[in-house]
């Protein structure tokens, strides 16, 4: 029982980051396979602003979107102007740059070894440290998250996202700023990773720089094309099996551990593979003119 | 008639290919100008200069007098010159409809939370106007409609009606009826953009291949040919002249 | 300054092996104009068959490297024939390209993982020989790899400018919707040219097998010098990926000198990110290779 509401709780948490990177992904169709790193960055700020500095949960996890949202302007800001094919390997080496900074600058994050003994969450003396009450407080963040994009895809921002990913060229000629709209969606995409980043803290009490890498940021987008971009039912649905899929795994007995690494990346793989030769649809982004 | 639109020496090359030689152009308030020329003249890059699509080498672009050369593309449909493409340019995945209120001016009383999260099919005003847009094309009955899955004939209208939403004043519409046929042209096309002009105040500037549909709407006619502006005027004026006639007007 | 030279010497070898990865990956790219990373996947496999065949089948190592060589040719061949080719057919985006390919690159390491496991293999064999460049010792293998760098720059630059091979892949790169239209042939010199810059990149995999050791994830690594190689180099110039990958070397052994070791790998995906950044096109790019309206 106590498991099912551990996955339950990693399912939750893991809808928004992929409902969050939807909207750059999904909407604008900005390919920044980037967003462990904010995930990760919304993480450490959360942990070090209650550890180091005694913050309450839902202060420190304002701040750390605010810095999140902030950083994220380092990879939107120069993302606008570079080719759309660039943005990938762009947002790839802030990835990389932001976990290399996660292991390497020991006196701040503790590097590899990473942050143990995390507070619980709580407010006005509450205190989430059980599993059922820490699974309703994602529950009620999550649906928030996910009621705010949803939200956002039926706004006019969210249009004009939608023409962004169709056509950038035709969304600047009925005169709408590609670039606000652009650095606006990185924001907020940026914003609600931090969201996740200081859930998990609080929930596992221990954060690594393992949790934030290139294969989380892999894993993210997986979730998306399997469970199909732009809708939020779809990433729901991807994000709930690819989370569970794992999981199953660990029952098999006596697996070696490699063995259980290459067989998750195979299977992410496949995935990869199948849907692209059968369903890019959601996937092909820009096609060339 | 005063002029609203002018462009004064524009050069642009593209490598070491001219596209556009010293070109001047005044565009006429309140009326219905034609650019014609043989394909590959600069007509399309001309448009794409006057929208801030391209920069200019040399020359200068004045909107009202007002120097917009260095404005950006967005900047300048705001300020009122908007265009529509030769190759369309729709949002495919979105439908009709979204295609048109995406293109809407932004409310000024609309505050930016609400654009965000307020979502649009509730604003009564946009959804009205855009509709009312679409009445005007007459394409409204296929407003639930995935631009994708349209006809060719019936995106071109959409592709005018994305920019009637614009709200712009002045209208640059590059190849607006080739694919269509008389029909839709004669009835749809043709007393629409008069209607634009004759009571709404519009100035349209038509990039056209249709000689007879130049000398049925246009009262101006500038003749691009190999980057550089040959002539302008009244196409009937411009008819009598024996080598315009045979260069320009000859074309089906 | 006794401790420079040296290091300077091995970093421009170790440059030099970071250079057929961008020559390689050049190669690949100028006729593609697409972001294909398969080469990953080829390059670990070749390594663990050079690994395979020198410490299983007892093969001498010229020979087993010729093999390995082989067999990363055929391996990408499959690649493109059965996947690469049905990707390209059904998309233009260059999103869709990266993706699938980076998806191939995945599947080829996890089974690698899966079959051996994610430590590190070697072919090095018990005496090494040693060259001497006055006082300066370069290990036999280094050695080598500056001359293979420097024999396929030679080589291919004469096959890009003198041969029909090398004019129709450069015909493909410059006017690809043309060829689109011709069609097959297009498609079999895009798999032959693929196919040769994947070799070249396996060769570094021979040779780091030779030396220090392949393990699954090695592949990636290629990937990452390779980019870096060409986009400091300059995206779609041959011979800029080659100074690419040799200024990449140069920097990455002599700031072992300077920073502590941690911060390497930082360094060299901080460059990529203020490159990409400021000068997309790289030191010798070509400009306007994309335009826009």
């Amino acid at each position: 029982m106590d498991y099912l509401l551990h996955i339950l709780i990693i399912i939750l948490i893991n809808i928004i980051l992929t409902v969050s990177f939807n909207i750059l992904l999904g909407y604008t169709g900005i390919f920044a396979l980037c967003h462990a790193a904010f995930y990760g960055i919304g993480a450490y700020t959360a942990t070090l602003l209650m550890k180091n500095f005694g913050l309450a949960f839902f202060p420190a996890l304002g701040c750390a979107v605010g810095l999140t949202v902030l950083l994220s302007l380092i990879v939107a800001i120069p993302g606008l102007r570079i080719h759309w094919d660039y943005m990938v390997i762009f947002a790839f080496s802030f990835q990389m740059i932001a976990y290399h900074v996660m292991t390497n600058w020991v006196d701040l994050t503790r590097g590899p070894q990473g942050i143990a003994g995390i507070p619980p969450a709580a407010i006005f003396g509450y205190s989430f440290d059980s599993k059922v009450s820490f699974l309703l407080l994602c529950l009620i963040i999550t649906s928030g998250v996910v009621y705010l994009v949803k939200r956002i895809e039926s706004s006019s921002f969210g249009l004009v996202l939608k023409g962004i990913k169709d056509d950038e060229i035709a969304v600047k000629s009925v005169g709408k700023n590609v670039t606000a709209y652009k650095i606006i969606s990185f924001m907020i995409a940026a914003g609600l990773a931090a969201v996740a980043g200081a859930l998990i803290s609080v929930y596992i009490s221990y954060i690594a720089p393992g949790y934030f890498d290139l294969n989380t940021s892999i894993f993210i987008l997986i979730c998306l094309i399997f469970g199909g971009m732009g809708s939020i039912r779809g990433v729901i649905l991807g994000t709930v099996v690819l989370t569970a899929l794992p999981e199953l795994l660990r029952f098999i007995p006596n697996l070696p551990s490699a063995i259980l690494g290459g067989t998750r990346d195979l299977i992410y793989a496949a995935i990869l593979i199948l849907f692209m030769l059968f369903r890019p649809q959601g996937i092909v982004g820009k096609t060339r003119q | 008639m005063s002029i609203i639109l002018e462009t004064k020496g524009i050069h642009k090359s593209f490598g070491g290919l001219k596209a556009l030689y010293d070109v001047d152009v005044k565009i006429e308030e309140r009326k219905i100008s034609g650019l014609i020329g043989p394909n590959g003249a600069g007509k399309t890059t001309l448009f794409n200069v006057l929208c801030g699509f391209i920069k200019p080498d040399r020359g200068r672009i004045l909107l009202k007098d007002r120097d917009i050369t260095e404005k950006g593309p967005q900047k300048i449909v705001h300020l009122g010159v908007a265009r529509s493409w030769q190759g369309l340019r729709l949002f495919e995945n979105l439908t009709v409809l979204e295609n048109v209120v995406m293109s809407l001016p932004r409310d000024d009383q609309e505050n930016p939370v609400m654009i965000i999260l307020g979502s649009w099919e509730k604003s009564q005003k946009k959804v009205k106007r855009s509709l009312e847009i679409l009445e005007m094309v007459q394409i409204k009955n296929r407003a639930a409609a995935l631009v994708k899955e349209l006809s060719y004939a019936e995106q071109k209208l959409v592709a005018i009606a994305r920019l009637l939403a614009t709200e712009a004043e002045v209208l640059l519409l590059d190849e607006p009826t080739s694919g269509l046929d008389e029909k839709t042209v004669n009835m749809v096309i043709a007393p629409l953009l008069k209607e634009l002009v004759v009571q709404r105040g519009k100035t349209v500037c038509l990039v056209e291949h249709s000689i007879k549909l130049v000398f049925n709407m246009c009262e101006r006619v500038f003749c691009l040919n190999e980057g550089m502006i040959v002539a302008s005027g009244h196409p009937l004026d411009l008819r009598q002249n024996e080598e315009l006639n045979r260069a320009f007007f000859q074309i089906i | 300054m006794d401790l420079l030279l040296p290091l300077i010497v091995d970093g421009i070898c170790t440059g030099a092996r970071y250079a057929i990865l961008g020559m390689g990956f050049a190669l690949i790219f100028n006729t593609q104009r697409m972001f294909d990373i398969s080469f990953g996947g080829v390059y670990t496999w070749c390594g663990f068959a050079l690994w395979i065949l020198v410490r299983y089948a007892g093969l001498n190592i010229i020979v087993a490297g010729v093999v390995a060589l082989g067999l990363a040719f055929s391996l990408s061949y499959l690649i493109q024939k059965v996947y690469m080719a049905k990707m390209r057919a059904r998309s233009d985006s260059a999103v869709s390209i990266m993706l699938g390919s980076m998806a191939v690159l995945m599947a080829l390491e996890a089974i690698a993982t899966i079959l051996w496991g994610g430590g590190i293999r070697n072919a090095r064999s018990g005496d090494v020989d040693v060259f001497k460049l006055g006082s300066i010792q370069i290990l036999d293998i280094k050695f080598y790899s500056l001359i293979f760098a420097v024999s396929i720059f030679l080589l291919f630059r004469y096959l890009f400018k003198r041969t029909p091979l090398g004019l129709n892949a450069r015909a493909i790169a410059t006017n690809s919707l043309l060829s689109r239209i011709v069609g097959m042939e297009t498609e079999k010199i895009l798999t032959l040219t693929t196919c040769l810059g994947c070799t070249i990149i396996a060769l570094d995999a021979v040779l780091v097998c030779a030396d220090t050791g392949v393990y699954p994830a090695i592949g990636f690594q290629s990937v990452l010098i390779a980019f870096m190689a060409m986009i400091l180099g300059g995206i779609g110039s041959f011979e800029g990926a080659a100074v690419g990958g040799l200024m990449i070397g140069l920097v990455r052994t002599v700031a072992v000198y300077k920073f502590p070791t941690l911060w390497q790998e930082m360094i060299l995906f901080a460059i990529l990110f203020l490159i990409i950044a400021f000068r997309p096109i790289g030191l010798f790019g070509i400009k306007d290779w994309k335009s826009e309206v």
